[in-house]
């Protein structure tokens, strides 16, 4: 009879001489044979083998302990004995401290469940930090790759390039092993030629993109050198994600063809499953000096991405980059007056959008366990002087001091590993949910990613740490006590002498919750205020959806200006919708282009740049359909058509940057520099926040859509009453006019607003919750430190009443001790917030992160609730009884 | 004198085992011998440790057998006891006989 294989290993892995372990394994298996030959056969074997190999195996890995042994001349059998004892001394111990916990049951398991909650939440947070920012990016010598951006006037926010500018800067810096780029936001594009019209993300990229990263198509090859040149046939590649969903992962997929915007292109490879830099894209075809986004050196439509030569530090490139920028902004100062490139670390820059928000989590959920192992130290502690009997008695008996202290440690160790392992657990199970409550976009890679050393390591030391925090100062206290002094009965001096710790413990639960509840108290204000600003226009009821009319099949103006009529009128026709709205992209759902514009005869001398302002094109009725008010002149109008004058309706905003002291109705204007068409300003609208309340308002100008027909456009649908057969109606209505549209992101505007807000709801709702816990927490401290210093003091205080104190002074000795302790917790706790509140800066809008309101408030509100903690026990005081209280003395 | 020198009980023993047994001691037969001779059910843990400590210190030497296919084609590691192991057990038994002297009587009374 075979031993079960693991068995087998364990016994191998300790019985170091191959020799020897053959002779036993053979001699139980001998044995065995035997059981079953003589009828003892055992009733499982299995098990048999297992409690036999146990036996052995723990015998001669003792033997072999490192360290001891047969080098210093000592047998084997003594490193054993050695070996066994000290196993049988922690064992012994951890026996102990489970019995200890077992006895209080009650408490053990309350402990357990508050490091679970505590520990898991901070393994979660730190899962997704390693994940996230802590893990290298998933390309070859990830560290060598660096983003390149602009920079205008020496201001780095993120300012994309233009593809000539890139490639001056690809060709004159040596500083590159290689530089690539790409379109710095995903193109929209109506994709057909899988199973059914699509509409994709776009992305045009420098032909040595994917050779830049290290990235191997999986089927087909990259783009070559010579399918990056003006004029050459369309090629693509497309997404792992789209290859599988529309074309069922097709092996044979290269060499077919897809439309995308009516434009035939030879599908030539398969990126990589999960293959993701930055934007989202799900067909990379190649850019193009001259063509499309890159046609122009003011077209700043791409970023960079480069590989450093090996050995080159980033100081360096970015030295090279300045001087070429430099050169660039002489030569061409219409367009590169100011502007300079700006090279960061691809890790830093792919993460800096959620990297604080994920430190503050991190060290929110990190503060929130620190004040529940502040409420577990005062536990254990107080549950330490209970038992200081039996201490004495195991002193007493000759327990060794380091003996009790490692049976103390023990008791918190085994809480803390029981907490760490179901809080590891939970955070495994619960991946997907942590990625997805967490309130940014990370990387889809991110949820699958799997458990990983530094995060097993990471958990360890937190459930050490934590243990050590909750146990050490009560198994120090435990082991030093002396044995006569603890017999004792009632020794006040040894009871009252763990006071200066936990009255310590108080007070850096109140300072670190305050902390917490400024954050929270400042992220919701933030949150209030943005929920307080108006978009620009009426986002109730509105239904939004894109649609985009292929090119090839409406080549002309008309036909498309006939199709939105027709959809137009039919849509209007549904019972149930109040007004449709339409422009070729709604205001905070897409993003719109923003271009050079001037007035007629102020075009800007050479070297200088026209100021620019957000271009839309919208159907005559808009503004109404949106709520957008008229406010001076009159919008876009039916009569605004091809063989009218242009015209143009421009903000608020622009109006006052354009024109500040005259009146803007009347007024040409030049946009992108074609001075051969003059566009009049026949009206002035309201602004309109185009990034979500949370962005500015823009200037913005609005063309007439019929004197330029665009082939993209969106509707918004105000509706009254339910949706749902609305918009099947409207699904009709488009397939009935073209079964082969698209319609794509159908959806409420008031919740597209919402998610522009979505961070920062997010954060809120979590530090929150995160302030309450600890809150609750705090005051939980605040009272056990008080209502036991009213135990300790029932035999004083009842001495003070018979002796004729009043109410008032009892009341007043345990408040002024409450109150001092709360009082010195938040004076920390509010240089503390003065000092951290600033990392929130990039969250808060609206509010300073020293918001002096706030920090008022919340110190009031957290002195209320810490004086009702220390209420509660002094109402106890008062109702001492002297006489019970002195006869027990 | 070192004490070190003397063999400890369960050494005394499975040495005594090995010699009785000649050619055939290994693991099994050795414990087998002790079952049966002193009543003693050895651990195997206990055995397997001793006999290797045994021949570390030199007093036993050890062979690869035949493999049988009751131990499922595994070797038997036999083992022998050698010249220094001779001279441990009669240092011993010598030790023993000397206290035991005048004292025999002991043993008819069982």
């Amino acid at each position: 009879m075979r031993p079960p294989r693991m068995a087998e290993l364990l016994l191998r892995l300790t019985i170091r001489d191959k020799a020897v372990f053959e002779g036993v394994l053979g001699d139980l298996e001998e044995e065995l044979d035997r059981l079953v030959r003589s009828g003892n056969r055992p009733r499982n074997p299995g098990l048999w083998y297992w409690r036999a190999t146990a036996g052995l195996s723990g015998r001669f890995a003792f033997a072999s302990l490192p360290g001891a042994g047969a080098r210093k001349g000592r047998s084997p059998m003594r490193d054993a004995r050695a070996g066994r004892r000290l196993l049988e001394g922690v064992t012994k111990d951890l026996v102990y401290a489970l019995r200890g916990l077992s006895r209080n049951p009650g408490f053990a398991l309350a402990a357990l469940l508050i490091l679970a909650v505590g520990i898991g939440g901070t393994v979660a947070m730190f899962s997704v930090v390693e994940r996230t920012l802590l893990r290298p990016l998933p390309f070859r010598d990830p560290e060598q790759l660096v983003v390149g951006l602009g920079t205008v006037e020496g201001e780095s926010y993120n300012q994309t390039v233009s593809a000539h500018d890139f490639s001056d800067l690809r060709d004159q810096s040596s500083a590159f092993e290689g530089l690539a780029a790409q379109t710095a936001w995903p193109w929209i594009s109506s994709v057909t030629g899988g199973e059914r019209p699509v509409r994709l993300p776009v992305g045009w990229v420098s032909v040595d993109f994917f050779r830049v990263l290290g990235v191997e198509p999986v089927l087909g090859r990259s783009f070559t050198p010579d399918e990056g040149v003006a004029g050459s046939a369309n090629v693509a590649m497309i997404s792992h994600g789209f290859w599988q969903q529309s074309f069922g992962g097709d092996q044979g997929i290269v060499g077919r063809s897809i439309n995308v915007d009516g434009n035939s292109s030879v599908i030539v490879g398969v990126a990589p499953a999960g293959f993701h830099v930055w934007v989202d894209c799900e067909v990379w075809m190649p850019m193009r000096l001259g063509e499309g986004f890159a046609e122009d050196r003011r077209y700043q439509n791409f970023f960079m991405i480069g590989r450093l030569g090996p050995g080159v530090p980033l100081e360096q490139a970015q030295s090279q980059a300045d001087v070429i920028a430099a050169d660039l902004a002489a030569e061409y100062p219409a367009t590169n007056q100011g502007e300079g490139f700006r090279l960061t670390d691809l890790q830093e820059a792919t993460t800096q959008s959620y990297r604080s928000s994920l430190f503050l989590l991190l060290g929110g959920v990190g503060l929130l366990l620190l004040i529940a192992c502040g409420n577990l130290a005062a536990l254990f502690l107080a549950r330490g002087l209970n038992r200081r009997t039996e201490f004495s008695v195991r002193v007493a008996l000759g327990a060794s001091g380091s003996r009790i202290l490692r049976q103390v440690l023990l008791e918190s160790l085994v809480i803390s590993f029981g907490g760490g392992l179901l809080g590891l657990t939970a955070t495994l199970l619960g991946r997907e949910l942590i990625v997805a409550t967490l309130p940014f976009d990370l990387p889809p890679t991110v949820a699958n990613a799997g458990v990983s050393w530094p995060l097993l390591g990471f958990a360890l030391a937190v459930s050490i740490g934590t243990g050590i925090l909750i146990g050490i100062t009560p198994a120090i206290r435990a082991a030093r006590r002396n044995a006569a002094e603890g017999l004792k009965a009632g020794a006040r001096t040894v009871l009252s002498s763990g006071t200066r710790i936990r009255n310590g413990l108080v007070v850096a639960q109140v300072a670190l919750s305050l902390v917490l509840l400024i954050s929270s108290g400042l992220l919701i204000r933030s949150f209030a205020h943005l929920r307080g600003i108006e978009p620009g226009f009426d986002t109730g009821n509105l239904l939004a959806f894109d649609l985009e009319l292929p090119g090839p099949e409406y080549p002309a103006p008309a036909d498309r200006t006939i199709f939105f009529d027709a959809l137009e009128r039919q849509v209007r026709a549904i019972p149930g919708v109040v007004d449709v709205a339409m422009i070729n992209r709604l205001p905070i759902r897409t993003f719109g282009g923003n271009t050079y514009v001037y007035p007629l005869g102020e075009r800007p001398p050479s070297g200088e740049q026209a100021r620019t302002a957000n271009e839309r094109w919208v159907v005559p009725g808009y503004f109404e359909a949106m709520g957008i008010p008229v406010l001076r002149g009159r919008g876009i109008e039916p009569s605004d058509g091809p063989d009218s004058p242009p015209v143009l309706v421009i903000n608020e905003r622009m109006a006052q940057e354009f024109f500040p002291s005259e009146d803007p109705l009347g007024k040409q204007v030049i946009i992108d520099y074609d001075e051969d068409t003059v566009l009049e300003v026949v009206g002035v609208v309201g602004n309109v926040r185009f990034d979500g309340p949370a962005g500015r308002a823009f200037q913005a100008m609005y063309h007439s859509y019929l004197q330029e027909p665009v082939t993209r456009m969106a509707l918004g649908i105000r509706v009254a009453g339910d949706a749902a057969p609305i918009m099947a109606a409207v699904r009709e209505a488009v397939w009935g006019l073209d079964p082969n549209l698209p319609i794509s992101d159908v959806d409420w505007m008031d919740r597209v607003v919402a998610r522009t807000m979505g961070d920062q709801t997010t954060m809120a709702i979590l530090v929150t919750l995160f302030a309450w816990v600890a809150l609750v927490l705090t005051a939980l401290g605040l009272y056990g430190v008080l209502a036991y210093f009213v135990t300790l003091r029932v035999p004083e205080l009842g001495l003070r009443i018979a002796l004729g104190a009043g109410s008032r002074d009892v009341v007043r000795q345990v408040a002024r001790r409450g109150l001092g302790l709360l009082a010195a917790g938040m004076v920390l706790g509010f240089a503390g917030a003065l000092g951290t509140t600033r990392f929130l800066q990039g969250l808060l809008f609206g509010v300073r992160p020293t918001d002096p309101l706030t920090f008022l408030t919340i110190c009031l509100f957290l002195g209320g609730v810490g004086a009702v903690a220390c209420a509660i026990p002094a109402r106890r005081a008062l109702r001492v009884d002297p006489v019970t209280a002195l006869r027990s003395e | 004198m070192n004490k070190t020198s003397y063999l400890g009980e369960l050494e005394h023993m499975i040495l005594l085992a090995v010699l009785r047994l000649g050619d055939h001691a290994y693991g099994m037969s050795i414990r087998d011998e002790l079952a049966s001779q002193v009543g003693r059910e050895v651990k195997r843990s206990a055995a397997y440790i001793t006999l290797e400590r045994l021949s570390t210190k030199g007093y036993l030497t050890t062979r690869m057998g035949a493999s049988t296919p009751e131990r499922g084609g595994r070797a038997k590691r036999y083992y022998e006891i050698t010249g220094a192991g001779k001279e441990a057990l009669r240092e011993s038994g010598v030790a023993f006989k000397r206290l035991w002297e005048g004292q025999e009587s002991l043993l008819e009374e069982i």
